[in-house]
């Protein structure tokens, strides 16, 4: 009884002394640890893994130095403004930091993100849509379109005419670089049609529009259907001397290139656009040197300059 | 006390302590930039090490190709045996190496492995390997990384490699020409390797050429997009070992280490602020100790300063008491072993003084007791003489009812006197023994004077000392009423106000003037033997103070022709003054 009076105010002074230090540790190392942001991350990948994609790795890498964590969601399965919304206000739901997503091209969206944008910042990526509350990342994808206009008028060289297979326009950028396009042949004076082709028998409803009309090229705005239609003119004597034009690169899409099956695509530094779009959202200069940075590249790659060491860098990136 | 104490103490240590954290983080900041630029320099030489062995197994390779494969064959004749043995070392070697290719001097692929076919269109001996191989017969010559543009890819999938050129000798049935060997090595193991070194969080290492060309960068992308800079130029400039620079707002060191056979320059870069972090969290680690070891110090320290003053400050509350109540003084015996004995020694000293003053008390007592003893016996002794004497004649004249009245209250003066030894006696006693006194006297002095004894009833129990009225009556008979014919008046009077008991002894006397009213009251009154018991008024006064202390005592109002009135105000509670017992 007597030793634990004795000892009883050391321990209480050395149990008050501990906990103070122990706060004090905690706190520092509370403060030195910077908290982890989510960013959700809604794009109009093909697949869920999205692959070899740099529009991911940008995003990815810039997250990476940001300390945030990244959620993917792909828009394969979505096709209408409705189930758009759903899927955003799924997301939203979990409350995240930042959303960068690829918006449809509606009004519908737009209104509804207007809304959500007060609560979560938002960017867009790729396509931007007339809302007041979000940033953009995007290409010049008219002037993309253009540049590959001029490819077409160049290689057609006066045959005319040409082919525009175009979409549904769901997101700007396609509407950007089809203007584009447009424009170049208009501006040369290259007569063209615009056609669209359903999902369904896709060869067919092709081969009906060559029926009629004899095309030099053929532009492609939908990735998918110039890698589909060039698997087609390896093997189809009727496409041999149309060129063929697409917007957008894959990984399937280069052999074609290289063979020269593909004699020209629109490619966009989808790594620049990922990594950009995180640190705008995020709000805070890549670099001391922002302004001197350079654009969004766009180039046309065709067979003669897709080795070209500038391209090499966007069209093989080095990184697994 | 305590708290100078800790905080004298708790002062010195911090400082010392402060001063101590100081030079030693300081100290860890100096180590620790050194530490992590060895590192840096160990990182980077090891990467280099690695690539070094890479290419030496890579041109080694090459070596076995040609010096184990080809120039031992006769490509007219074994062209099959050839491809086989050169499939089976990429095999071997399929971690390293991509492709294994000979071609003539015209470009034409003679050998490879399985499947290996040159693209439709291209001229191999336009690519830059071709020309160095054919300039240079007698050297390996290793290209920067490019995507492989020779080769059908397979699977649709675009290497990256590094080629390894030669010129060599190939046997067409017995004629020797010149053709190029070509191996290709996947450059992601040049990417494993460089990735492998480690520099820090946001540190990284990456390589160039001779001349400036990126051979691998982990930020490659970044670069190329534009979204960051490096300046390759200023690095080529730098010699090898550790460099600072500033670059984005931030300063870095560049670690650089120049490969041997290619001449490629490896390049660490790393952080000095996030080098720092670890210092910082080192620095914080000490300063959390250093404030530990204070706030452990400012406890140990209060923990002290309380044992040593807390035991002080009881003592000096003790040795405070004992101005007060001895008896309630308790010094306590604790803290350290002076303490103790001072504590011991205090208490030794106590109860020293305590008996001291309980036998200065205790004589005190009874010196007042017997001086009170001594007073209360200077009653006349004449005054029996005289009493008895008057009692005698007044038989002998057959005045028996006089004398028996005289006798009479000679006894009853007597009893109230001795009063069983007690001091204090009733107000009503103290008349009583007054009206005796008064009644023996008028008929000694026949009747020359009247006297008459006022109090109200209620006060009689109050206690009074006792015979204190009576000596003051005797000086009222002696010098007062012998001036007096036969119209002499004593009138006692008791009364009580404001918790005061005043008995007055009033005559109607001479009185006296002023300076005889001043020498009773300072005792220079003459006493005159004959006439009187020598006691009186002093020895009343004394008895009243000894008793009830100095605010009581006796008051004297006389004039000439005024007669005299000696006023006695005692407590009417009658409790004496403390330590003076009746």
């Amino acid at each position: 009884m007597n030793l634990i009076k004795h000892i009883q105010t050391p321990l209480l002074v050395a149990s008050i002394m501990i906990l103070i230090v122990t706060c004090l540790l905690t706190f520092a190392q509370k403060s030195a640890t910077e908290e982890t942001l989510q960013i959700s991350v809604i794009v109009r990948e093909e697949t869920e893994d999205f692959g070899q994609s740099p529009l991911r790795h940008g995003i990815e890498d810039a997250a990476s130095s940001i300390n945030a964590e990244l959620t993917f969601r792909s828009l394969k399965d979505i096709r209408s403004e409705q189930e758009y919304i759903e899927l955003l206000s799924k997301e939203i739901a979990n409350a995240p930091d930042y959303l960068l997503l690829e918006p449809f091209d509606t009004d519908g969206l737009a209104n509804y993100l207007d809304k959500i944008s007060k609560k979560t910042k938002i960017v867009f990526v790729n396509a931007s849509i007339s809302s007041r509350n979000a940033d953009a990342v995007v290409a010049d994808n008219r002037h993309a379109g253009k540049m590959l206009g001029d490819e077409v008028v160049f290689d057609s060289r006066g045959k005319a005419p040409v082919l525009i297979i175009k979409t549904d326009f769901n997101y700007s950028d396609t509407r950007y670089f089809y203007n584009g396009v447009i424009e170049a042949l208009k501006d040369n004076g290259i007569a063209f049609d615009v056609r669209q082709i359903r999902s369904d028998d896709q060869q067919k409803q092709f081969f009906q529009l060559l029926q009629n009309t004899t095309y030099s090229s053929v532009v492609f705005l939908d990735t998918t259907q110039a890698e589909y239609f060039a698997h087609l003119k390896k093997v189809d004597d009727r496409l041999e001397h149309i060129n063929l034009y697409g917007f957008g690169i894959n990984n399937n899409l280069l052999p074609l290139i290289d063979e020269g099956v593909m004699r020209g695509v629109s490619v966009t530094d989808q790594y620049h656009i990922g990594y950009q779009s995180v640190f705008t959202a995020y709000g805070r200069p890549m670099s001391e040197d922002e302004e001197n940075l350079y654009p969004v590249k766009e180039i046309v790659v065709t067979k003669y300059n897709l080795f070209d060491s500038n391209h090499e860098s966007l069209l093989f990136p080095k990184q697994n | 006390m305590q708290f100078i104490l800790s905080l004298s103490f708790t002062l010195v240590a911090v400082i010392a302590i402060v001063g101590i954290t100081v030079f030693y983080s300081r100290q860890f900041d100096v180590s620790s930039q050194r530490i992590a630029e060895n590192n840096s320099v160990n990182v980077i030489d090891q990467v280099n090490i690695n690539l070094d062995n890479y290419m030496r197994d890579f041109m080694k390779l090459s070596d076995t190709a040609y010096y184990n494969i080809l120039k031992v064959a006769d490509i007219s004749r074994d062209r099959g045996t050839i491809e086989n043995e050169l499939q089976l070392l990429l095999d071997t070697n399929e971690n390293s190496l991509l492709s294994i290719a000979l071609f003539d001097k015209n470009g034409n692929l003679i050998a490879g492995q399985a499947g290996m076919q040159v693209k439709e269109g291209v001229d191999p001996t336009s690519k830059e390997w071709f020309v160095n191989a054919g300039k240079q017969i007698e050297i390996l010559h290793i290209s920067e990384p490019y995507v492989d543009d020779i080769f059908m890819p397979v699977n649709g999938t675009y290497n990256w490699v590094i080629s390894l050129s030669r010129s060599v000798e190939i046997n067409y049935n017995g004629d020797v020409q010149r053709g190029v060997l070509l191996v290709y090595s996947k450059f992601s193991e040049i990417e494993r390797i460089t990735k492998s070194a480690s520099l820090g969080g946001s540190g990284y290492a990456y390589v160039l050429s001779d001349n400036g060309a990126t051979i691998f960068h982990p930020k490659q992308q970044l670069i190329d997009a534009g979204l960051m800079r490096e300046d390759f130029n200023k690095v080529l400039e730098y010699s090898d070992g550790i460099h600072r620079e500033d670059y984005d707002g931030t300063s870095r060191l560049i670690t650089t280490k120049t490969m041997g056979y290619t001449g490629w320059k490896i390049v660490g870069v790393s952080s000095v602020s996030e080098m720092q972090t670890s210092p910082f969290d080192n620095r914080l680690l000490i300063w959390g100790l250093s404030l530990l070891v204070c706030i452990f110090l400012v406890g140990i320290n209060f923990f002290i300063s309380s044992k040593i003053t807390t035991p002080l400050r009881r003592l000096d509350r003790a040795i405070s008491a004992i101005e007060g109540d001895l008896d309630a003084v308790r010094i306590p015996i604790e803290g350290t072993y002076e303490i103790q004995h001072l504590g011991k020694t205090l208490n030794s000293m106590t109860a020293s003084l305590k008996a001291l003053m309980d036998d200065v008390v205790y004589e005190q007592e009874h010196v007042r007791r017997s001086e009170m003893i001594a007073l209360q016996s200077q009653i006349n002794p004449h005054f029996l003489y005289n009493t008895l004497d008057s009692a005698v004649w007044m038989i002998e004249a057959e005045r028996y009812d006089g004398a028996i009245t005289m006798i009479t209250s000679l006894a009853r003066l007597f009893r109230i006197s001795l009063s069983q030894g007690d001091n204090i006696i009733s107000l009503e006693k103290e008349l009583e023994h007054v009206e005796n006194y008064l009644t023996i006297q008028q008929m000694r002095y026949k009747n020359k004077f009247d006297y008459k004894i006022t109090y109200d009833e209620r006060l009689k129990d109050i206690p009074v000392i006792k015979l204190i009225v009576q000596p003051l009556v005797e000086n009222a008979i002696y010098h007062a009423m012998e001036y007096v014919y036969d119209d002499g008046e004593i009138h006692v009077k008791a009364y009580v106000s404001e918790d005061i008991l005043s008995i007055d002894v009033i005559d109607n006397g001479p009185g006296m003037t002023e300076t005889q009213v001043k020498d009773l009251q300072d005792g220079v009154h003459k006493v005159d033997k004959t006439r009187g018991s020598g006691v009186g008024f002093q020895n009343v006064l004394q008895r009243v103070q000894m008793y009830y202390g100095e605010p009581f005592g006796l008051d004297v109002i006389s004039e000439p022709d005024e007669g005299t009135t000696i006023r006695i105000r005692i407590p009417v509670t009658g409790k004496g003054k403390e330590g003076v017992h009746a």
